[in-house]
């Protein structure tokens, strides 16, 4: 599972983080069910502020991406919401393949050929 | 640089062996019932006492040999096993001279926490793929984890040398 963060990026810390954790379930890296690292060891390996790491697992705790357990840790337990981006531009396909007569099948045949 | 050179590069890893927890668990079971009837009885002190030892010790074995978690980033490279995170071992960029991925054969004998002369440090607790980090005095340790080449990738990056 890859953490990136960058110091000098206008988007805060701990946002960054929070986006890792979301990139990581939607490539697979992470699970439902897989822990994350404790907030204290992630933050040295990241050399952040043990807070900031914090602050991104309660956000996502408050998401419902992640729970936090006695004895367990820190652990996925829902995907989060679609990126509403990928939503977006799902949309606009339809569309088009609605305007040039792809249906279904063929949007289906087209995304499978190029993931 | 390029966007994803940007920025600090860590990778988290998690080996785990349910199997090797499952068995732990089901040891505890026969043990418990020979234990049981012995406590009331203190003349059989000789036969409790080394039962509560293996006791604590598969309790120790299951909350530390059962996962492991690694930690790769700047600071270096992290090991840390089980539920409480200890025992862990820690390894500085400077001491770590290469890594690679290697596979280790399923001996179950030396999961767990082990060193030989010739195989150096083992931290491991399955067979299957592995990160072998060669240190700086020569040392060489070896960690489970499932996915060893990301961490090489991430050693790597952070010590800005090319990938192997």
């Amino acid at each position: 599972m890859r953490w990136n963060v960058d110091l000098h990026s206008r988007l805060p810390l701990r946002d960054q983080i929070a986006d890792c954790v979301r990139r990581g379930v939607t490539a697979g890296d992470l699970r439902v069910g897989d822990p994350l690292p404790p907030a204290a060891e992630l933050a040295e390996a990241l050399d952040v502020d043990r807070n900031t790491v914090l602050a991104a697992y309660r956000g996502l705790r408050t998401e419902g991406v992640l729970e936090f357990r006695r004895g367990r840790g820190v652990r996925v337990v829902r995907a989060p919401e679609r990126e509403q981006a990928v939503v977006d531009a799902a949309a606009m396909l339809v569309d088009a393949g609605r305007a040039h007569g792809v249906g279904r099948e063929g949007l289906i045949q087209l995304i499978r050929e190029m993931t | 640089m390029t966007a994803a050179d940007a920025g600090t590069h860590v990778h988290s890893d998690r080996a785990t062996n349910w199997p090797a927890q499952a068995v732990g668990a089901a040891l505890m079971v026969p043990l418990a019932v020979m234990a049981v009837p012995a406590i009331g009885a203190w003349a059989s002190a000789r036969f409790l006492v080394p039962v509560l030892l293996m006791l604590a010790v598969i309790a120790f074995n299951l909350a530390t040999a059962s996962s492991m978690r690694t930690l790769v980033g700047p600071r270096g490279v992290l090991v840390s096993f089980g539920v409480f995170g200890w025992p862990r071992f820690r390894y500085p960029l400077e001491r770590i001279a290469s890594a690679r991925v290697v596979t280790i054969p399923s001996a179950m004998w030396m999961w767990g926490i082990w060193w030989t002369p010739w195989g150096g440090l083992r931290l491991t607790l399955r067979g299957g793929p592995a990160l072998e980090l060669t240190l700086t005095n020569g040392r060489r340790v070896t960690v489970s984890a499932d996915d060893p080449q990301a961490a090489v990738a991430a050693i790597s990056a952070n010590s800005g040398a090319p990938a192997p």
